[in-house]
């Protein structure tokens, strides 16, 4: 068992701990297993990892588990079958049509058919490994509190180890019915054990020193933003052959530092949040960005960065719905009260036209107070004040034909308005714009449109 | 009459609230081809002319709209297959390399940490009606290529198990063998289709190809997803579905295709983060509709594919509704099919189109069809006809031509009409020349001032060339040309004349222009100055020094050639010759299609009729039915007094505000509820029903007569679906539609 937990704790650094805890808690294959472990911590801290590596030596052994996934198994049905498969040994082939080893429709019938195939094994554990287990709380109400007091109910020695990144006291079952769980923390790797995990990720033909070091500057640049283990060796691997590129472009030394990050700079400044927020991915990346090289401009590299970014992806909308557009999000952000000194044409505006602005109540300092509705989020507004602004805004004469509400019916299908109100209500329908300010604008722009003077204390 | 009586009890369903009421008495027609159809024998085409149209005629006409049609509409088709080709090709490409190493030299490279779906994001533009054709033929095409295919609609993944379900059944249809083979019953089974059944799937179909030896095939096939409207999807399901695809996707190659209709921002908004970092994304453009109609409007329109063309007014609304409105193709397609049918169907004279075929020394004999008295008639009443014969008048035996064309049928068909037929065929092959030129000249201008065909096309249609500011805006252009570039252009506007093959510019033109030798003329002054200034001395003499003193002091048109002093006298004499000669030729080309003879026939003018068909006012329409019942009912017992007996007085409108007695009960009832809020009170709505239809002083009816008629209107009013019946208040019902 030492030996297990020495070998696991090689591979997974920093993990020790835990890989006892668990070897501790799950005991030998005849021991009696305990009920239910509920392994938790953030997301990229090792847990699937470490578990699998885990139940993978275990079944090496010959114990016999079940790995499943609470997002895969969006049926309780599929839950069982698996866990029943596993079990038997069975998987499913051509030959007899997919055919599942027994069928399991409820959790009793879940029960029966564990009963019937555990009763001749002779007390030897089974295990469950659900990952991502807080979606079983979806899936009924009975089902967690069944999972976890499995053993009593089969009658046969089973534990079930349950993976989430939530805390067990949002899973406890309402009613009580659960025991409480044998809980395992995964807490977040320190800045060492980043490095050490990161570490085996370099290249053969690198030295690692050199390596490290550029991840300890990604990590000190980063970490106070995220932690996540995935998204650093995400951008690690994304932006690392960038900054080496010099040295073998000889541009400079592999011990000039200072001079490699400066010249890895644009790539920082400009690409590290697309690249965070996947605007550019990892295929466009490592097509499009051999272009840019270090030896080039950096406003070059800036330049090719931004492109990439922004390929293909341009909203273009008929004429009158970018106008329809507008109107909802001048609906969205707008008081109703100062709509009659926006859009009203009356005689009394004279030659000047709107000039209403800042007549209402003025903002009360130059940043706006706290209840700014662009910082409110849109506000829901009926169909009927859109369509009057809209019909104010639009310079020709149009029909109010079918074709307008067509359009309306396509901006909520395509999202960029939400229904605020019930579906079946035909009269009064209500909406919110789905779109952001800067899209407007572009919108806008496009229509030769000045949405700016029409904004009530936007700055 | 009695067999229009149709016994109601059909159609007295609560429920529906539309029957189709079919024309009676049209079944019975000669030989009752046409079962239970609405058309007739002859596909819906009637006599026209009051009945008196032959009925070779009318034969013709459907023929001829079928061969217009037919070719036509498969000349869209092809259009859209050709355009949508490139980016459909792009994305087969993507999938085809999806998950191979990307080769680089780059040095320093990273294993990528963790697992990646590949996806593509195909902008496909917002209209989404024509998304079904474009996808399904993405799907074909990635079919072709050996992959496995399924093309999901948001309609049928509202939930996981459901879309799990739509993308295995189409998957496991794609092999349908592979099922059948493994056992005997061929009835579904029941199994619950996941993810992981793929990858059974899957790795059993890699086995059989390894030991059938046609690796291959299977080494390089993915399993595509393609989701045609992402919007719609909700956006947990999807989310779901990629992080189960990212743990199948070692084992199966999966490729999404996400089909967009706005912008990125989408798929960011919808997902989480989670599986967004999971997605390796490929951005693709898809919408092309804009480029579609370019090359339809241009095919069809300008170069004339098909007999009909459009006049400005109905040109410009089946371009609003598309520009406007919808970006659709296929309501592109629908209006344009709609107005064919109109032409041939309705316009007694479209048995023309198949004389405009004939070629130009046909025979007599040739010709499809002998016009009969009513149709020559006709011809003889169009405005453009007549202007053609009395410019014949002024010729020699000017006064015998129109006198026999005026009198003589056969005259008019054999002779005058060949003649007006050519004109109009060369009047638009001259016309595609010029947009030809146009795009031409465009070319040379700033990025800014370049105009798409289809708005090229909308300005020769509607405006004559002088009122047309862009043709002035590209003559601009041309005045500030250099020599050589002036040399280049004049090539190329020769080229784009002599392109089409046989005009006889001799008739595109009342003065009879030979467009490509005045090009040709021109060019050749260019290349020559001197010696075209030395062959007219005195021309030049006269004509020159004041142009050039006008090419001094207006600035603004000519600012090249005034700075550039390397530029000699002739050549500034011969370039301004060069711009005059462009501007007539296209002053030519570009003329308007009003003086063409017969313009009136081939032009569809109908515009009112297809806005009024596609674009639909519902409010308009039941608010004139229920609110001015006699434009419909067409009585005129509710008609204002002073209308009745023929005067219009003014205040006519306050009279037909008023409501009527003698209107039908439904009529008032809703005049009623109109002045109500959201809220009605049906007492009240009752004691004002009965005020006014106790109006009408003779005969009042009686209490329970009222009240019945008012249940009567008041339930018709619930099932038309302007009011419902409420539990808020008692003795209310709530206004449904446009409410207060």
């Amino acid at each position: 068992m030492a030996d297990l937990v020495e070998r696991l704790g090689q591979r997974f650094p920093g993990r020790r701990e835990q890989i006892e805890q668990l070897v501790e808690l799950l005991g030998a294959a005849d021991e009696p297993a305990p009920g239910c472990v509920f392994v938790y911590g953030p997301s990229a801290t090792g847990k699937t990892a470490v578990v699998r590596a885990l139940f993978g030596e275990y079944g090496r052994e010959g114990r016999r588990h079940a790995v499943v996934s609470g997002v895969e198994c969006f049926t309780v049905r599929l839950l069982f079958e698996r866990v029943l498969n596993a079990w038997a040994g069975h998987v499913p082939t051509a030959a007899g049509r997919y055919g599942n080893y027994a069928r399991c429709d409820t959790v009793v019938d879940f029960v029966n058919g564990a009963r019937a195939l555990l009763q001749g094994r002779g007390g030897e554990a089974h295990y469950i490994v659900v990952d991502q287990a807080e979606r079983l709380r979806d899936r009924g109400a009975t089902l967690l509190a069944a999972l976890a007091r499995l053993r009593e109910l089969a009658g046969a020695n089973v534990a079930v180890v349950l993976l989430s990144t939530v805390v067990w006291d949002k899973f406890r079952p309402r009613h009580g019915g659960a025991p409480d769980p044998h809980a395992v923390f995964f807490p977040y790797y320190s800045k060492e054990q980043v490095l050490a995990i990161i570490a085996r990720d370099c290249p053969a033909d690198e030295p690692e020193r050199f390596f490290l070091t550029f991840v300890d500057a990604v990590y000190e640049v980063f970490h106070r933003n995220c932690v996540d283990l995935n998204e650093l060796r995400h951008l690690v691997a994304l932006l690392y052959p960038k900054f080496v590129q010099p040295v073998y472009e000889r541009q400079a030394a592999r011990s000039e530092f200072p001079r490699l990050f400066k010249l890895c700079q644009p790539y920082f400044a400009a690409a590290s949040e697309r690249l965070y927020l996947r605007e550019i991915s990892s295929g466009e990346w490592l097509k499009h960005s051999a272009v840019a090289s270090a030896a080039t401009a950096p406003e070059d590299v800036t330049l090719a960065i931004h492109r990439m970014a922004d390929a293909g992806d341009a909203l273009d909308l008929p004429y009158y719905t970018k106008f329809l557009l507008i109107a909802a999000f001048l609906a969205s952000y707008n008081p109703t009260r100062l709509d009659a000194q926006y859009f009203a044409r009356g005689p009394q505006q004279g030659a000047g036209g709107r000039r209403g602005r800042r007549r209402g109540p003025a903002p009360k300092d130059a940043t706006g107070g706290g209840s700014r509705q662009q910082l409110l989020g849109p506000r829901a507004f009926a169909i009927e004040r859109m369509l009057a602004i809209f019909y104010s805004i639009i310079a020709e004469p149009v029909d109010s034909s079918v074709d307008v509400q067509i359009q309306i019916a396509s901006l909520i299908t395509l999202r960029l308005l939400s229904r605020a109100s019930a579906g079946d209500r035909l009269d009064g329908v209500k909406c919110k714009c789905n779109v952001g300010l800067e899209t407007i604008r572009a919108i806008s722009r496009s229509v030769r449109f000045e949405v700016d003077r029409f904004l009530y204390d936007f700055s | 009459m009695a067999e229009a009586y149709r016994p109601m009890d059909a159609y007295d369903s609560m429920t529906d609230s539309t029957f189709i009421l079919k024309p009676p008495g049209r079944q019975g027609g000669p030989g009752g081809a046409s079962k239970g159809g609405a058309l007739s024998a002859d596909g819906g085409f009637v006599r026209l002319l009051q009945g008196r149209e032959p009925a070779e005629s009318l034969a013709l006409r459907r023929r001829l709209f079928e061969e217009m049609w037919a070719p036509l509409e498969a000349l869209l088709v092809e259009i859209e297959r050709e355009v949508n080709s490139v980016g459909i090709l792009e994305v087969c490409d993507f999938v085809d390399s999806s998950y191979a190493q990307i080769e680089t030299s780059e040095k320093g490279r990273l294993a990528q940490p963790f697992a990646e779906v590949a996806a593509a994001v195909a902008f496909a533009g917002v209209n989404t009606d024509d998304h079904g054709k474009l996808f399904q033929s993405l799907q074909g095409q990635l079919q072709a290529r050996g992959h496995h295919v399924a093309l999901l609609e948001s309609q049928y993944c509202g939930l996981q198990p459901n879309m799990h379900r739509c993308v295995l059944e189409q998957l496991f249809g794609s092999l349908h063998a592979d099922l059948d083979a493994g056992g005997s019953a061929s009835e579904p089974r029941s199994v619950a289709y996941d993810l992981g059944l793929l990858g059974l799937w899957w790795a059993a179909a890699r086995d059989r190809a390894k030991q059938s030896g046609s690796s291959a095939a299977t080494t390089t096939s993915k399993v595509v997803v393609i989701l045609q409207d992402f919007e719609g999807f909700p956006p947990m399901v999807v989310d779901d579905f990629i992080r189960i695809a990212t743990s199948y996707c070692d084992a199966v190659p999966i490729v999404l295709v996400l089909g967009l209709a706005t912008s990125y921002e989408c798929v960011q908004q919808s997902l989480t983060k989670v599986s967004i970092s999971m997605l390796n994304v490929e951005r693709f453009n898809l919408q092309r509709s804009k480029q579609c109609i370019d090359t339809a409007i241009r095919r069809i329109f300008v170069e004339g594919a098909a007999a009909l063309l459009f006049g400005a007014e109905a040109y410009k609304s089946l371009l609003d509704q598309f520009l406007l409105y919808s970006f659709s193709i296929a309501g592109f397609v629908k209006k344009l099919k709609y107005a064919a049918m109109d032409f041939f169907y309705a316009h007694p004279l479209s048995v023309l189109a198949g004389m405009l075929a004939l070629p130009l020394g046909a025979s007599v004999g040739a010709c499809p069809i002998r016009l009969c008295s009513d149709q020559i008639e006709l011809v003889r009443m169009q405005r453009s006809v007549q202007r053609f014969v009395e410019r014949q008048a002024e010729g020699e035996g000017g006064k015998a031509f129109v006198r026999r064309a005026l009198t003589d049928d056969a005259f008019l068909q054999d002779v005058v009409l060949p003649q007006m037929l050519r004109r109009l065929v060369a009047y638009r092959q001259g016309y595609c020349v010029g947009i030809d030129m146009a795009a031409e000249i465009q070319a040379l201008a700033p990025e800014s001032a370049r105009k798409p065909v289809r708005t090229l096309h909308y300005y020769g249609l509607s405006r004559p060339f002088d009122d047309c500011a862009h043709w002035k805006a590209l003559l601009a252009t041309v005045r500030r040309l250099k020599p050589a570039e002036m040399a280049l252009l004049l090539q190329g506007l020769s080229r784009a004349a002599e392109r089409p093959a046989g005009i006889d510019w001799a008739l595109v033109s009342e003065d009879g222009t030979d467009v490509p030798r005045a090009l040709r003329d021109a060019a050749e002054m260019l290349a020559d100055p001197d010696k075209a200034a030395a062959d007219a001395p005195t021309k030049a003499a006269a004509a020159g020094a004041p142009r050039r003193t006008r090419a001094r002091t207006e600035v603004a048109g000519r600012p090249l050639r005034f700075f550039d002093s390397a530029i000699s006298d002739a050549q500034l004499c011969a370039l301004d010759k060069c711009c005059e000669a462009v501007e007539a030729v296209l002053r030519v080309c570009l003329r308007p299609y009003h003086d063409v003879p017969l313009s009136e026939v081939f032009y569809y003018r109908h515009s009112h009729l297809l806005d009024t068909t596609f674009s639909a006012q519902p409010r308009a329409a039941v608010q004139t039915a229920l609110g001015r019942p006699r434009y419909y009912i067409d009585c005129d017992c509710c008609a204002p007094a002073d209308a009745k007996d023929g005067v219009a007085s003014d205040d006519a409108e306050g009279e037909d505000q008023r409501i009527m007695p003698t209107m039908e009960d439904a009529s008032i009832a809703y005049r009623l509820h109109q002045e109500c809020g959201r809220m009605i009170n049906v007492y009240d709505w009752y004691t004002s029903f009965a005020s006014v239809v106790e109006g009408q002083g003779r005969a009042a009816p009686s209490q329970s007569e009222i009240q019945a008629r008012f249940m009567r209107a008041v339930e018709e009013m619930r099932f038309l679906g302007f009011i419902k019946a409420t539990q808020r208040k008692t003795d209310h019902v709530v206004r449904l539609t446009w409410g207060a």
